[in-house]
């Protein structure tokens, strides 16, 4: 009984006005985007379809197989079947709607977040939706649990074995060079703890499980919160065009904003704004790369000898492993796990009326509901307290990151970074 | 014409850089006047808005940190600005505050019977102007009949 | 010289104290909500498909 009242926050109530806007707010995005993508299938199929038949009457007088006349005639349907949607014909045009979903990207995420940053910034959230909207941030997780049902253990084995290395690397050196330098440099160790942290993994996340261990001081954690925000921020909207301009392939991009956003949910954001490929890469590597949460604490203690700081039920490798482990991650292991065993009644995200296949269906609204309450809770006053020493560590080891992150995965290539799924 | 003399003083400082010159100010208005002051700070529990951040892990930790945190600079600036005001021979309270400073600087104001308010102000222009939340200028659309110095930095 | 809302403080404090590991409460939140969508999917793969693809999007 008392493990069931302490699942629930004594103050539940105040949650609701936030999560409702919320969900009112990504029910209301999610349609624009279904019209949109709707709009733009339409656009596609318009001009294709003319092109299908023609192609279709030159097999069929050519005499061509059966195997590719179906192959064309199957084609055919699928964009048929778009324009009917519609109630469209051949030859209309839809072109606002390509141009906004595939030129311009606007898809779900991006109205979303631009949306909620919009919202919040302008006409304001009342303080009553407020907890509310720090609530729904964390539904990014069951999304998160769900997706595992892309992944077989080769994936995991391979994206999230070099993820791993990858991540390990861009971590623990941008730890050790921010740390280095900031000692070099007499920054104080509170700060120059927190933004090795902060720089190194996982953002804000990394900050405040450092910050008590190193003793930061709160004029110099705003500083840092702040930077790591705007940087974050800046990623999540750059990033994705940048990746496009540089023609970066889907998993290549995954890779490369797990090694380069900090915060884990705008890493999520911007992989998920690129496409389904690159959302998978990230989202694996990003399993690796939370796991790494209680050594980087760790790191923090030993660089800066700041083990009297650290009580003693909370010392050594498994007392920091337990305190600082996000557990949830299990969950999305198990899913893969379940998705490896290929048991036949589970099915897979792409075989139709299976279990996995309708799982499939759900976390995209996990992840909507995730991001409104992201996007509402992007304040520009938060990130105006970026400043003094935070900011000039904060910009060069992003933009080090950025950088050293592309090369690294443009020298790997998309192979090693492909998701398969187990096909 | 009769002037009021005025009876009260209301120092609102957070102890930062920006801030010195007006606890200066204060000290030698009240001096000057033969007046109290009351010395406010407010504890700004801003960075706790953050405990809740996605994979955030040692939540607890952090909290009790950033309240340590704000009652170890409230208790030094006490113990500073105490002796500073003892050794000066001025009478002198010292309130403390939690909340956010527009609104605990408001409700202390409406609640004493203070003359003037004096707060410290950065000096701020251009990128700086826009980046600044700019607190007595927020405080001064919202002072009602008490009126407000600000004391700006010398940097 | 003394602490005018004191009281803040104190809840300040038990405010720390409510939110004691929520990290913890959170993440088994998202383990309980992906098994209930797990069962519910095992249980009618359809039903939650047609809900969540089409149902939900009324345009």
């Amino acid at each position: 009984m008392s493990l069931m009242k302490s699942m629930v926050a004594d103050d539940w109530q105040k949650y609701i006005p936030g999560l409702l806007l919320c969900v009112f707010f990504a029910f209301v995005v999610m349609n624009i985007h279904h019209v949109l993508a709707k709009y733009h299938k339409a656009n596609e199929a318009s001009l294709a379809i003319p092109r299908l038949e023609k192609k279709l009457s030159e097999l069929e007088a050519g005499g061509a197989s059966a195997a590719d006349i179906k192959k064309i005639q199957k084609k055919l349907a699928k964009h048929r079947k778009a324009l009917a949607k519609v109630g469209g014909k051949p030859g209309d045009s839809w072109k606002w709607a390509t141009l906004l979903y595939q030129d311009l990207q606007f898809k779900y995420v991006a109205m979303l977040l631009i949306g909620g940053i919009i919202i919040r910034n302008t006409i304001g959230v009342a303080k009553i939706f407020l907890p509310g909207i720090g609530i729904a941030r964390p539904l990014i997780k069951p999304g998160i649990i769900i997706l595992g049902v892309h992944y077989v253990w080769s994936d995991v084995a391979k994206v999230g074995g070099a993820g791993l290395i990858l991540t390990a690397v861009f971590i623990f050196g941008t730890a050790l060079a921010v740390m280095y330098l900031c000692k070099k440099f007499g920054v104080s160790d509170g700060l120059g703890g927190i933004m090795g942290a902060g720089t190194g993994v996982c953002g804000v996340s990394a900050i405040i499980a450092t910050s008590p261990v190193v003793k930061a001081k709160p004029r110099d954690m705003a500083y840092a919160i702040g930077t790591i925000l705007l940087f974050g921020t800046l990623m999540l909207f750059v990033m994705p065009y940048l990746g496009q301009a540089l023609d970066v392939s889907q998993s290549q991009f995954g890779a490369w904003a797990a090694l380069a956003i900090l915060n884990t949910a705008q890493l999520i954001a911007a992989a998920e704004w690129y496409g389904e490929d690159a959302r998978n890469t990230a989202v694996l590597i990003n399993a690796a790369r939370i796991m790494l949460i209680p050594f980087i604490v760790m790191y923090t203690v030993w660089f800066y000898d700041l083990k009297e700081n650290v009580s003693a039920d909370q010392r050594g490798l498994w007392n920091t492993i337990k305190g600082k482990f996000p557990i949830f991650i299990l969950g999305f292991f198990i899913l893969v796990l379940l998705n490896s065993l290929h048991m036949p009644f589970l099915g897979g995200p792409k075989v139709a009326h299976t279990p996995f296949w309708a799982m499939n269906a759900v976390y995209k609204w996990f992840f909507a509901l995730g991001f409104a309450g992201i996007g509402l809770s992007i304040s520009i006053d938060d990130m105006k307290k970026a400043g003094g020493v935070a900011f000039l560590v904060g910009s060069g080891a992003a933009t080090a990151k950025m950088i050293l992150g592309l090369v690294a995965v443009l020298l790997i290539g998309s192979e090693l970074l492909q998701v398969t799924g187990g096909h | 014409m009769v002037f009021r003399h005025p009876c009260s003083l209301l120092l609102a400082t957070d102890g930062e850089k920006h801030s010195l010159r007006a606890e200066e100010w204060s000290f030698n208005l009240a001096t000057t006047l033969d007046i109290p002051l009351t010395i406010l700070h407010v504890k700004d529990p801003y960075l706790k808005q953050f405990y809740n951040e996605i994979y955030a892990q040692g939540r607890r930790e952090y909290l009790d940190h950033v309240d340590m945190e704000l009652e170890a600079i409230a208790r030094e600036l006490e113990q500073r600005l105490i002796s500073t005001a003892r050794k000066a021979g001025i009478r002198c309270a010292f309130i403390s505050r939690h909340g956010d400073p527009l609104t605990e600087i408001i409700a202390e104001v409406r609640h004493g019977n203070y003359d003037l308010l004096v707060v410290g102000g950065k000096r701020l222009s251009g990128i700086s102007a826009f980046r600044s939340w700019n607190l007595p200028a927020r405080l001064a659309r919202r002072m009602g009949s008490v009126s407000i110095m600000t004391v700006r930095s010398m940097h | 010289m003394e602490n005018s809302n004191g009281n803040n403080t104190k809840n300040t404090q038990q405010a720390s104290e409510k939110v004691l590991s929520s990290e913890k409460r959170e993440d088994l939140w998202a383990i309980i909500i992906a098994g209930i969508i797990l069962i519910l999917c095992c249980i009618s793969p359809d039903a939650i498909y047609t809900f969540f693809k089409k149902s939900l999007f009324i345009f």
